[in-house]
């Protein structure tokens, strides 16, 4: 994977040594703050887990509530997102910025997607009275079954759906550079930065489908 | 050389992914685990998936050492944390039952 290094063999680039530094400490920089990242979803994690473990019956009982075909559905779209900022970074590196705004379009479309779908499953469990502090929700018969579970479940997934829309925004940020041709394969700092946040949403994704949706 | 190939590399690490989520419903929907097994099914198939979009979509494959323990520390204080939590709960009384207690 070293094509953009190994084919910088043209004329020698004044700012090269300078370009290259700044772009392993943004990187460096990027990777850092993504740790903390981890750590605040940990922390999240473990909630889930310990109380899954503590309040087991009631945690089957309200994940049956959820939806698995949405679920899914929003897995697979944001599999393709991270797919299409991957290609939006080997594209910059190949100085085909056309190829970089119509892969992260993709990618930011993709992200209204998901959003739009977890909009829709929200409001079935608003109306449903899942949501902490609506009126029906307040009644003894929910709290008892529900409350630990959905308390979570909004936690998290709203948590995650907050990165979506900072990702979406970085993206946007990072299309609006590639229309004016800003990238090559000596300058695509940027995109990779931005790409390395929306697969950390797609990676928090991955572990959360499959724990709210299905494990029983 | 490189672009088509990488290009292909990525659409078959996404082809991958996709084929393990339809792994992980199936086994989800149709066999019956207990609740210890079907959470390390699910976790044991998150993480085969992590690790595919760690490996090439973020490029850990071609990163350094030191970007490699940044981005493993962090794992370890989790499993810190984590297994700080169930060393701890197990040996504590039975959770008290969620009470109905409507606010108000």
């Amino acid at each position: 994977m070293d094509t953009h290094t190994t084919t910088l063999q043209g004329p020698p680039h004044v700012h090269h040594m300078d370009s290259k530094t700044a772009y392993e400490s943004a990187k460096f920089g990027m990777w850092l703050f993504l740790a903390t990242e981890l750590l605040l979803f940990g922390v999240l994690f473990a909630a889930f887990f310990l109380y899954r473990w503590k309040y087991l019956s009631e945690f089957e009982h309200a994940a049956l509530q959820l939806d698995w075909k949405f679920g899914s559905i929003n897995t697979a779209v944001l599999l393709f997102s991270s797919f299409t900022a991957a290609l939006a970074v080997f594209y910059a590196q190949h100085n085909d910025n056309a190829k970089v705004r119509l892969n992260v379009l993709i990618t930011i479309g993709c992200g209204f997607i998901f959003l739009i779908i977890k909009a829709i499953e929200y409001y079935a469990k608003y109306k449903h009275g899942y949501f902490i502090g609506t009126e029906h929700f307040n009644n003894a018969d929910m709290i008892q079954k529900y409350k630990v579970y959905f308390g979570l479940y909004f936690c998290m997934t709203m948590l995650h759906a907050l990165h979506v829309v900072i990702g979406m925004s970085l993206l946007f940020w990072v299309y609006t550079k590639a229309r004016v041709n800003r990238f090559s394969e000596a300058y695509f700092t940027p995109v990779e930065i931005a790409a390395l946040y929306w697969h950390l949403v797609d990676l928090i994704w991955i572990y959360l489908f499959p724990l709210l949706y299905l494990v029983k | 050389m490189g672009k088509g190939h990488s290009t292909k590399l990525y659409l078959n690490v996404f082809l991958i992914l996709l084929a393990l989520t339809i792994i992980t419903v199936v086994l989800a929907r149709t066999l019956h685990f207990s609740p210890e097994i079907s959470i390390i099914v699910a976790l044991t198939i998150a993480t085969v998936k992590a690790s595919f979009v760690i490996w090439y979509f973020m490029h850990m494959k071609t990163e350094s050492k030191l970007l490699w323990i940044y981005a493993i520390f962090p794992v370890i204080i989790l499993g810190i944390l984590v297994g700080g939590v169930f060393l701890d709960n197990p040996f504590r009384d039975n959770p008290t039952p969620i009470t109905a207690v409507a606010p108000k």
